[in-house]
């Protein structure tokens, strides 16, 4: 089973509840973490880990030769990054920009674009005592986090309950790790700006045909401006996280907090009820 | 001799030079004593507007682009397309048309800027 735990807003808390909510099950069942957050992985500052292998992700890139160019100019008209431009017969590549859709290679007869493969990043295998942490990690300038973030799911072993620590937003990078999830688990907090962006993502959920549920995050109120919205959509609202300093001092200090652990624990029941 | 002017509007030689190259809103074309603006698609562009625009330069077979600032990789396709690159003046297309009639415009050998930033 694969779960999401998305946000829409950053720094609500998808690594706290990820890295919680994974420690919390490992004695019952059968979980590993997958830290998604591509661009900047952080699950990995809260265990003691013991390092077993890290691989490269390659990806396709376009291998340019000059010599055989007719000047057609179509890999540079078919790019929708602007990747490529040709001059006199030249094909000038702008690797940065390039996202690796293959289009120049398959629309050049002349055979100048052909089939290369670039590193983008790299997925890294640890464990913490019998939780398996999977991390996928960008490359610096990669402008490629959805197809990391696809190869990394790739990773994950299907007969494990696998919570996905998945990157902010609602762009490419967060569909990748919401895609054919079984569940999705929205953190958020009870600010203009959480609800905004919470809204955003359970638009994507829904069209993404992932059902969702909400845990709120700094919660000072029971009834907040996220539980009138989550009420009215008709979406399950399974924890608020008080704002404590307590809790925020233990993360600061790469701690598990036992009191998260301990109300955590107590709704992959509800989820499960509710795939 | 055909010139490429980055436009602010599409009020022909009586528009302002764009300060942008890339993601000016319009490109206009001067030959002959005619003008001919066009809106600049790479505006649109999700990441490259300068490369889609120097394409456009190049693609319009000019002998000579007039504008403010050139990124790098824009820099890379027009020198190797030899496109002479004159640095252009704040004020309407027809004075930027003077001035480099006139002699009065610095020729640009490289780069003015880094990547995606104006002076």
């Amino acid at each position: 089973m694969r779960l999401v735990i998305a946000s829409g807003k950053g720094g609500t808390g998808k690594t706290l509840v990820a890295t919680h909510l994974a420690a919390s099950l490992i004695k019952d069942r059968k979980v590993e973490l997958v830290d998604c957050d591509v661009e900047e992985p952080n699950s990995h500052l809260f265990y003691d880990l013991e390092f077993e292998k890290s691989e490269e992700v390659k990806t396709i890139s376009p291998k340019i030769d000059s010599s055989l160019c007719t000047g057609c100019n179509i890999c540079s008209e078919r790019c929708e990054f602007n990747a490529l431009s040709v001059v006199n017969k030249n094909v000038i590549f702008f690797p940065e920009l390039c996202h690796s859709c293959g289009g120049c290679i398959l629309f050049c007869k002349a055979k100048a674009v052909t089939k290369g493969e670039k590193v983008i990043g790299k997925i890294e295998y640890a464990k913490s005592g019998e939780l398996p942490l999977i991390t996928g990690r960008l490359n610096i300038g990669s402008a490629l986090a959805p197809e990391l973030i696809e190869a990394t799911i790739k990773k994950a072993d299907k007969s494990k309950l696998s919570i996905i620590d998945s990157p902010p937003g609602t762009s490419c990078s967060a569909v990748a790790a919401l895609t054919n999830a079984d569940f999705c688990l929205l953190v958020t907090e009870p600010t203009p700006y959480g609800l905004h962006d919470l809204e955003k993502t359970v638009l994507v959920a829904r069209r993404l045909e992932v059902a969702a549920a909400v845990i709120i995050n700094k919660s000072q109120k029971t009834n907040n401006m996220i539980t009138e919205y989550c009420k009215r959509e008709n979406i399950p609202v399974l924890l608020q996280i008080p704002f404590s300093l307590e809790i925020a001092k233990e993360y600061a200090e790469g701690r598990l907090s036992a009191y998260l652990l301990s109300s955590l624990k107590k709704i992959i029941d509800q989820i499960e009820g509710m795939i | 001799m055909r010139i490429v002017f980055p436009a602010s509007t599409n009020r022909e030689s009586k528009s302002l030079l764009s300060t942008r190259f890339g993601r000016a809103s319009y490109m206009t074309i001067y030959e002959n004593g005619v003008w001919h603006t066009v809106a600049n698609s790479a505006l649109k562009a999700v990441g490259g507007a300068g490369v889609q625009s120097a394409q456009f330069v190049i693609n319009q077979k000019a002998d000579v682009l007039i504008a403010q600032n050139i990124g790098p990789k824009a820099w890379q396709i027009l020198s190797l397309g030899d496109i002479e690159v004159y640095e252009g003046i704040t004020d309407s297309l027809e004075n930027n048309l003077k001035a480099y009639q006139e002699g009065m415009l610095k020729k640009i050998t490289s780069a003015t800027n880094p990547s995606g930033v104006n002076k």
